[in-house]
This record gives C-alpha cells, sequence and structure tokens, in this order.
C-alpha cells in the first residue's frame, strides 16, 4: 500500500513537472508582460532575449508615466519552430491616460531558449 | 505757340508722380498696451486706445507681433501682438511689412533665473534655413519616393490633438492676417488630417520605437511605430514635438538618445525633421528644471545637425498662462477651432499651428520650391 501511494504521488510530481515544463514559454511571456506594466525593467530585461533586451528596456520607459494595467492575461503555447516557439497571448494591457482608456491587445509572440530559460524575443508573424 | 504750350505739357506730365495708394484706414478693435520690441520682455511705453488710427510699420518673422504707430496727436510707435488688434488686420497682408530685427526676447528683462540665456536667445523661427543641407535631405527623400507635398506629425497628446492641423482641412479655418499661408496649406492639406501611428495620447520619445505602440493593422512585427508611419506615408518633412511626458518618464540622457534616434531615422528616410521645444509654466514645481533640461537638448540637437527648430517655448511666453493647461500637459485651445482671428494670442494650440505653418511655409518656397 505505501508502495502505491509513493509511485502515485512520484507520478504526480512527473506529471506536475511535464506540464510546468511544457506551459513555461507562455509563463515567461505572461511574466514579461507583468513586470513590464509595473515598471520593473531589470525584471523585463531579465526575462527577454539578448537581442529583445534593448526592446524591452525601450519599452518599459514608454509606459512609465502611464497607468498601465494587464487585463485577462491568458497565453498558451504554440508550434515550435526550429529557432523558436510561438506563444499566443489574449487580453490586453490597457493605458490609461486622463480620462481615456486605450487598450494594446496582446498577440503571438516569439520564445526562445537561452541557457535553459524561456525568454520572450519579439512579436511572432 | 501751341508747341511751347506742348512742351509745358510734356513737362508737366514727367514731373508728376501718382499719389501712393491709399493705405486702409486701420483702427483698434479694443485698447492695447504697446510694448518697445515684440515680446513682453520689453518695456510698455504707450497704449493705443479703442477706436484709435494706427498704421503697421514691421512685423517680427512668425508674424504674431507687429509695430504699429498712431499719429492722433504725439506720434507714438510700439509693437502688440498681432491677433489683439484682429479682426483690424484681417485683410492686411503682413509680408508686405518689413521684418524686424528685434529678438523676440528683451534680455535685460528676460527671466534667466528661471531659465538659461540660449531658451530666450534661440529665435522662435530661424532667420535663414541651410538651404544645401536641407535640399540633400529633401532629394534623398525623393530619390526613395517620398511625396513632396506630404507632412508626417511625431509626438505626444498635442500633436495627436484634432486641432493640430486637422481643422484646415475638416473646417473653414480664417488664416486672416496670415493669408500668405494659404499656397503653402494648399499643398500639404490632404496630408494634414491624416492620423499618424507615430504620435498618440501619452507618448514619450521612447514610444514610437517600441512596436508594441504600433497598433495599425499596416504595421509589420517588430516594427516599432515611427518606421511603420515612415514606410506608409513616406513625406518630405516631419513635425516632431515631445516633452510633455518625458518629463516624467525619461532622464535627460535618455531624451537626448531618442530624439537623436529620431532625427538619424528621419535623415535615413530623407525626411527633414523640424523639432520643437515644449511649453510649460515655471509652477510645475519639481519638473520645471527638466522642461528646462530637455528643451536645451533639443536646441542642441537641433543646432548639431543643423536641421530646423521651432523655439515653441519662447513664443508661448507670450501667452496668458504660457499657452500651456492647469494639466500641464496640455496646450491650451479654449474651443474646436484653431482661427488665426485673434486666438494665436491667447492659446497655445493656436500659436503651434501658426509655427508649424510659418516655418512649414519658409521649407516649401526657400526648399521644395526651389529644388528642380
Amino acid at each position: 500500500m505505501r508502495t502505491s501511494i509513493g509511485f502515485v504521488l512520484v507520478m504526480l510530481l512527473a506529471l506536475a513537472g511535464c506540464a510546468s515544463s511544457a506551459d513555461a514559454p507562455a509563463q515567461a511571456v505572461e511574466r514579461y508582460f507583468q513586470a513590464l506594466v509595473e515598471g520593473d525593467a531589470a525584471q523585463a530585461r531579465s526575462l527577454s532575449c539578448s537581442e529583445w533586451e534593448s526592446v524591452a528596456q525601450t519599452r518599459v520607459t514608454s509606459f512609465q508615466s502611464l497607468d498601465a494595467e494587464l487585463v485577462e492575461p491568458g497565453c498558451t503555447v504554440g508550434e515550435a519552430f526550429d529557432d523558436f516557439t510561438q506563444v499566443t497571448c489574449t487580453g490586453n494591457i490597457t493605458i490609461t491616460y486622463g480620462t481615456e482608456d486605450q487598450e494594446l491587445p496582446l498577440t503571438n509572440y516569439r520564445v526562445v531558449q537561452e541557457a535553459g530559460e524561456w525568454l520572450m524575443c519579439g512579436e511572432a508573424e | 505757340m501751341y508747341f511751347q504750350r506742348w512742351i509745358l505739357c510734356l513737362l508737366l506730365m514727367a514731373l508728376w508722380t501718382p499719389p501712393a495708394p491709399a493705405q486702409a484706414e486701420l483702427r483698434a478693435p479694443q485698447g492695447v498696451v504697446l510694448y518697445a520690441g515684440p515680446g513682453k520682455t520689453y518695456v510698455q511705453v504707450a497704449t493705443l486706445n479703442a477706436d484709435q488710427p494706427f498704421n503697421a510699420k514691421a512685423r517680427n518673422r512668425l508674424g504674431n507681433w507687429i509695430e504699429v504707430e498712431h499719429n492722433e496727436e504725439d506720434a507714438i510707435s510700439g509693437w502688440v501682438m498681432t491677433g489683439e488688434l484682429a479682426p483690424s488686420l484681417a485683410e492686411t497682408d503682413l509680408t508686405q511689412l518689413p521684418l524686424t530685427d528685434l529678438p523676440a526676447a528683451n534680455m535685460d528683462f528676460a527671466n534667466t533665473a528661471q531659465a538659461p540665456t540660449i531658451l530666450y536667445e534661440t529665435p522662435v523661427l530661424p532667420e535663414q534655413l541651410d538651404q544645401d543641407r536641407l535640399r540633400a535631405i529633401y532629394e534623398r527623400g525623393q530619390a526613395r519616393g517620398n511625396a513632396h507635398d506630404s507632412i508626417v506629425k511625431i509626438g505626444d497628446c498635442n500633436t495627436a490633438s484634432g486641432l493640430f492641423l486637422s481643422p484646415l482641412v475638416e473646417q473653414e479655418t480664417e488664416l486672416g492676417p496670415y493669408n500668405h499661408l494659404e499656397d503653402t496649406v494648399g499643398v500639404f492639406r490632404a496630408s494634414f488630417n491624416r492620423r499618424s501611428i507615430a504620435s498618440r495620447d501619452g507618448f514619450n520619445a521612447s514610444s514610437i520605437f517600441d512596436p508594441m505602440w504600433a497598433v495599425d493593422e499596416t504595421c509589420n512585427p517588430n516594427e516599432p511605430p515611427l518606421l511603420c508611419e515612415y514606410r506608409n506615408n513616406p513625406s518630405s518633412v516631419a513635425f516632431i514635438m515631445f516633452g510633455q511626458n518625458d518629463v516624467f518618464a525619461l532622464n535627460r540622457e535618455q531624451y537626448e538618445a531618442y530624439l537623436r534616434d529620431v532625427i538619424e531615422r528621419s535623415l535615413d528616410y530623407g525626411v527633414i525633421p523640424v523639432l520643437s521645444t515644449f511649453t510649460n509654466r515655471p509652477e510645475f514645481d519639481e519638473k520645471w528644471h527638466q522642461v528646462v533640461a530637455m528643451n536645451i537638448i533639443t536646441i542642441e540637437l537641433a543646432d548639431e545637425y543643423n536641421i530646423p527648430l521651432i523655439n515653441f517655448w519662447l513664443a508661448a511666453r507670450d501667452l496668458p498662462g504660457y499657452g500651456i493647461g492647469d494639466d500641464f500637459a496640455h496646450l491650451t485651445a479654449g474651443g474646436e477651432t484653431i482661427a488665426f482671428s485673434g486666438r494665436e494670442a491667447d492659446y497655445g494650440l493656436t500659436l503651434y499651428n501658426l509655427s508649424v505653418l510659418t516655418m512649414l511655409d519658409m521649407i516649401y518656397h526657400q526648399v521644395i520650391e526651389e529644388t528642380p
């Protein structure tokens, strides 16, 4: 009995690990956008691939004086290509400027793995 | 005898000179203060009372200040904002008046504790454009297929405003004494109300390099708004004004870097970049020093690249509240029109429109029209 409980636990952990690993590119994108609306440039850069770091910095700067909110973000992992994995997101970033709201919709993104980490690397077609 | 009469007649005809055409009598629509020069840092020298006749003698380059004199009793002359004498001047052709050499600010009374000399001494509009330099940029753009009769708007809420140039297309807009701008308006009119991907509420100078803001479906993935706009609407001139959001979001090094990038990209695309300083009030508390610093950076970059500059900061010193609203961000507009019927002496956005149109007129006649 104790053996079977242990087996089930190991299997559950393994499955959770697989799920987490499979979902990692989508989570990386969501964390990137969360850093963006929080104005955390260091975190946004650390979640970006090397070629996207400068854009991430510009992006945080462009949002700096604005009241930005990540609204209903939902990202899913899509097709894996040779050089990137596509992540498709729904939801938007809502910017409040004065009395007016502007919505920047989330779209499709390129995510790559560098040094074992999944990182945002720009928009996909 | 008959022959002598003929000679006398011919002599009289030769000596007779026709009288100068009578100048239509101008009368002040209201009492106004006259200054010693074309700006409110000059001392007040006289007043012109309501309904008092006057003659216009000279103007500044922008045309928003004119020198007038009245001769009823003692001959007195002085400078007044053109808009304060509207509508009396509606039929006056300002270009017939000589240009003054007087600067826009009297440095004896300019508040240099508030802002350094360079902001007061840089003219609102340049005395002379570097035609060779601008022609070279324009020709590069023509070789790329840029439209000679199109402008691009780049900036924040004040540039994205529906009252920036757009009313010249969408409304019957009076040019009043600035009617000499009519042909330039006619040439570029079609681009005046075109929505620009590179101007938007909340933009600072970095925003136009962030692809996320290029939400227009015509923009490619990872294409920044500036480049999307230049690709969609290849034009000959770009009017660029940032600052109101930059004072919160960017430090001076970032502001300079992004503005330099806008200039470089514009030159790459063969678009003549026209920079503008921005206005604000000294009551902007701790941000005032940023306003001053960023405007100095703008002036220095225009000088470094030898490109046109509108020193709107200086022009707006003469407006109520310096032409900026109580939110310290939006230029004052006072309604849904930009008619130059005196409003240019009261509202920031009207004066900015006039400044941009006058600069465009200079570029059109001195560069574009002169390039074969």
